[in-house]
């Protein structure tokens, strides 16, 4: 075997195995910069979808508050809350609505009671739930018999409010997170609408413009002072780290309420964090800000993942475990196929998931014959022998143009645009004509000689010039073909199908590579089929 | 046996130790300008003194910069001059160069503050582009050099003698770039005091979606502008948008721009109208078609509704303002609307006002939002209010007191 087509398939699939780790790699990482100097120099906290409300104490907040938010129906009792009063804060904010459907117990008391009832009492504040606090085992603040036959949510744990107090009501439901971040999204999440209890903000509500104040269990306080977010921007309330991280369940929330667009990312809705402690350190603000940021349906932006991009990846897995199969099933079946011819059915199925199998199957389950000169030989419709030498092409041809284009997304489109190519060939000096041209005439060079020259030598018996013109007439025209296909379907993908052109660290770039080369070997088949017939090409190794 | 445990556990370290950090110091502290930042509930204000300040305060805002995705594509240098910045910000910021617009100083040196903050930044290159990291529009060559000396970026630099010809340069750049000439393309008059004023929020949205952009005269046509038109190959030729009314491009104009496509106006009785106008003009129908194919026309916001971000300052702020439209190219997105320093003029009151929320579930909510851009000396505090009333649901704002007066916050 010539080490030409070793070395062509190691190169291209270090290529693209550098570019899939590489896209594995970002995604996996969460923020590797922040450390190196992404705050120097800054002169505010605020970013686009965070507004940082840096208070010195709930006592500042709840004063300024009254003045930056100054609306009759957000008005907050007129003490600042505090560690001693905050029950009392609670009870003289609410305004209680006419004819409630549910009624709150939250723990009293401590500063933990506190933690555990902040999440509903931002709802509480927002609906005008009636709220009664239970302290040491007992139920305190407004006359509990008048809620008897209310639904009561009682919210938190056993260890603050025992299941007994739970006797007080008709129906009792109990409300608690196994900690107070999932405490806190519990309660964003839940929705009872016989009740009217829970903001409902799951991960398919795609339409709400919801807002969210996140603080920590430490500065629970601030978080309490803020609670005239709740009515002026239905603001529910999230807990963020003591260390000033995001808790894994809080980074999976904030994710799942990333909106996407489908016109314009100035279709709403658009959604905000309020950030009330100070602890909470600038790249969870950042993540946090990232999360929401609006991202097109396909892709959901980068780290994200969007439906479209599940697609590509599940095409480039079933790709890879093709590949894998029919190398592993011809290198232990098929002791009489040359290994060149291998490597070229396993990087087809590498491009080509299912069919390539299906087809590679196809292929070799058949009678076949040794001829004079040892080789095999298979007895195949012309359909399928036109497929395998298809195959035999396109194996080595598509992933090399793929590894060729994606060292021009690596490196960036050469682009020219001087005055004299505008006019009807303005595009030849333009990035994407660049890239794509580059790809074709690139492959067919380093694919002529370090592949199907050596491939026609092995199989067909002429002069070595005829052997050399045939060689680069059917790699030329075949690879046109492969092409064609290609082409087209990656630019009517990427210019009028994904919004936002993919880089080369979106994993939507391989997809469409991949689903553009299955295009390419759907035409350049019959190409071959047509060659088969002049017997330009064998298709029958 | 022993050895293949070790080998598991290093690789296990490895993958964990790619998984990164979230942590860093804390976010809050005593940020020179977060006093003056000041927010409301539907409003935050971005305090900027001078328009390099402003520009930096953007960047800061729009990227955070603590990973690629998070960072920009390229930064935007040009000088302090309203024309050139206006021109670049029109062609170069969308996607896929994702560029915010930074200023030299007054007089033409890259300070100290903006090369932090350009260092800050990390471009990731434009794709498309070589790479590029910094567009550099009439920069001085000494400063261009600066910038690749100090941080290894990479610079195209676009030079012109005048805003028309800098238009047509960058339009023919922006045909290589995207492999395509938009077929929609805004127009603004040079030789007119108010030009920028009127035709800023349609610059928004140049920024926000990347269509062209051309120079008139009011009662001319350069022959650079004829030639960027004639690129247009829609079935009408080109779509134009023009950015004021007759007073500001004549009718003439308007008449001859008619030979080379379809002539539209944005406009209003002041430059705040043509502003209020432009946040809920939109224009589609045809563009091209052949058989099996078909391209719309599309251009404009077309906010006529709530549920939606404003970016809000005062009209004679225009260098500030022009790099402000990249609020409406990331995060909230959204249209551009002039005030007064102290007062919010009568068409963005009655815009406001049609696109006022109403108060919803908890699962529907729908809120509108704003930036507030400069100082109290450009935009005052109860200019900042009485946005923050016409974009809440609510009817009776009572005050304690003024937003000045609410000073013991942020004195961490």
């Amino acid at each position: 075997m010539k080490w030409t087509y070793p070395v062509l398939t190691f190169l291209v699939v270090l290529i693209l195995g550098f570019g899939l780790l590489n896209v594995l790699k970002e995604d996996l990482e969460v923020a590797h910069w922040t450390e190196k100097g992404a705050m120097e120099g800054r002169m505010i906290a605020h970013t686009k979808n965070v507004t940082r409300v840096v208070a010195k104490n709930a006592t500042d907040l709840h004063e300024y508050l009254k003045t930056a938010i100054p609306y009759e129906e957000a008005k907050v009792a007129d003490m600042a809350p505090s560690e001693k009063n905050w029950q009392a804060f609670v009870t003289q904010s609410i305004k209680v609505a006419d004819n409630p459907r549910h009624v709150l117990v939250l723990p009293g008391g401590s500063k933990e009671a506190l933690q555990w009832a902040l999440p509903a009492i931002y709802y509480a504040f927002y609906y005008g739930s009636p709220v009664l606090f239970a302290e040491n085992g007992q139920l305190t603040g407004q006359n509990a018999t008048q809620y008897r036959n209310a639904k009561a949510f009682i919210v938190g744990p056993e260890e603050l409010i025992p299941s007994d107090i739970e006797d007080n009501f008709e129906d009792a439901e109990r409300v608690a997170g196994k900690d107070l971040t999932d405490h806190a999204i519990k309660i964003a999440e839940m929705r009872d609408d016989a009740y009217e209890f829970g903001w409902g903000r799951v991960r398919n509500r795609r339409t709400g413009y919801f807002h969210y104040v996140v603080t920590t269990p430490k500065h629970a306080l601030e978080g309490l002072a803020a609670l005239p977010y709740a009515v002026s921007n239905n603001a529910s309330l999230l807990y963020a780290g003591d260390e000033g991280g995001l808790p894994a369940a809080l980074d999976r929330y904030v994710w799942s309420q990333r909106t996407d667009w489908m016109v314009s990312p100035s279709e709403g809705p658009f959604k905000h964090f309020w950030l009330v402690s100070n602890d909470v350190s600038y790249a969870a603000q950042s993540r946090l800000d990232f999360s929401i940021e609006k991202a097109e349906y396909p892709s959901m932006g980068p780290v994200a993942m969007g439906y479209m991009e599940a697609l590509a990846i599940m095409l480039i897995v079933l790709g890879i475990a093709s590949a894998i199969f029919v190398m592993i099933h011809s290198t232990y079946t098929l002791h009489m196929v040359h290994m060149p011819i291998k490597i070229a059915w396993a990087m087809t199925s590498l491009v080509l998931p299912v069919l390539g199998p299906i087809l590679y199957l196809n292929s070799y389950r058949r009678p076949a014959y040794k001829d004079e000169k040892g080789m095999w030989h298979w007895l195949r419709p012309q359909n399928i022998q036109s497929a395998a030498a298809t195959a035999m092409g396109f194996g080595y041809g598509a992933p090399t143009m793929i590894a060729v284009g994606f060292l021009f997304v690596w490196f960036g489109f050469p682009i020219f645009f001087p005055e004299w190519i505008e006019g009807p060939f303005f595009w030849l000096g333009a990035g994407m004509p660049i890239m794509m041209i580059a790809m074709y005439v690139l492959t067919v060079l380093i694919v002529v000689p370090m592949v199907q020259y050596p491939m026609k030598e092995m199989m067909m018996d002429m002069p070595k010039k005829k052997l050399v013109m045939m060689a680069f007439k059917t790699t030329a025209l075949s690879m046109a073909a492969v092409s064609l296909g290609m082409m087209t379907t990656a630019w009517w993908t990427m210019m009028y199908h994904i919004p936002m052109m993919p880089k080369e660290d979106d994993i939507l770039w391989f997809g469409v590579m991949w689903l553009a080369s299955f295009a390419g070997f759907l035409v350049a088949w019959p190409l071959n089929w047509l060659m088969i017939r002049s017997h330009l090409k064998p298709g029958n190794v | 046996m022993i050895r293949l445990r070790y080998i598991y556990a290093l690789a296990i370290l490895a993958v964990l130790s790619s998984c990164g950090k979230t942590e860093g110091p804390a976010g809050a502290g005593s940020l020179p300008l977060q006093n003056e930042a000041s927010f409301t509930a539907y409003t935050v204000r971005l305090p900027g003194r001078t328009p390099e300040e402003q520009a930096i305060l953007l960047t800061q805002t729009v990227y955070p910069a603590t990973r690629e995705d998070n960072a920009v594509g390229a930064i935007i240098l040009v000088p302090q001059d309203e024309i050139i910045a206006f021109t670049a910000m029109q062609s170069i910021t969308h996607m896929p160069v994702n560029a915010p617009l930074m200023y030299l100083t007054k007089d033409n040196h890259v300070s100290e503050a903006t090369l932090r903050e350009m260092k800050r930044l990390k471009p990731d290159g434009v794709l498309n582009d070589r790479r590029i990291d910094v567009y550099a529009v009439n920069v001085p060559e000494a400063e261009v050099n600066k910038v690749r000396e100090i941080l290894g970026y990479k610079v195209r630099t676009f030079y012109a003698d005048n805003p028309v010809q800098l238009a047509e340069i960058l339009d023919r750049w922006q045909g290589a770039l995207k492999s395509d000439h938009p077929d929609e393309v805004i127009m603004s008059a040079l030789d007119h005091p108010d030009a920028l004023k009127h035709g800023i929020g349609a610059m928004g949205w140049n920024a926000h979606m990347g269509k062209g952009f051309a120079w008139v005269y009011k009662d001319s046509i350069p022959e650079a502008t004829k030639r960027i038109l004639k690129r247009r190959s829609g079935d009408h030729g080109s779509y134009i948008y023009l950015t004021g009314g007759p007073d500001v491009i004549s009718d003439k104009v308007a008449r001859e721009l008619g030979r080379y496509g379809l002539v539209r106006r944005i406009f209003g009785e002041n430059v705040y109208a043509s502003n209020t106008v432009n946040a809920g003009y939109k224009d589609y129908g045809r563009n091209y078609g052949w058989w099996w194919n078909w391209e719309q026309r599309s251009l404009g916001w077309g906010i006529a509704q709530a549920g939606h971000n404003f970016i809000i300052g005062n009209a004679d702020n225009m260098l500030g303002m022009i790099p402000a439209a990249v609020l409406g190219h990331m995060g909230k997105h959204g249209p551009i609307l002039l005030v007064a320093q102290d007062s919010v003029p009568q068409a963005v009151n009655k815009y406001l006002t049609m696109v006022k929320p109403f108060p919803t579930g908890p699962q529907e909510t729908i809120l509108n939002y704003a930036w507030i851009i400069g100082d109290t000396g450009t935009v005052s505090e109860a200019t900042q209010r009485e946005v923050d009333f016409l974009l809440s649901p609510f009817k009776n704002p009572k005050a304690a007191k003024p937003l000045s007066e609410a000073d013991t916050l942020q004195k961490k």
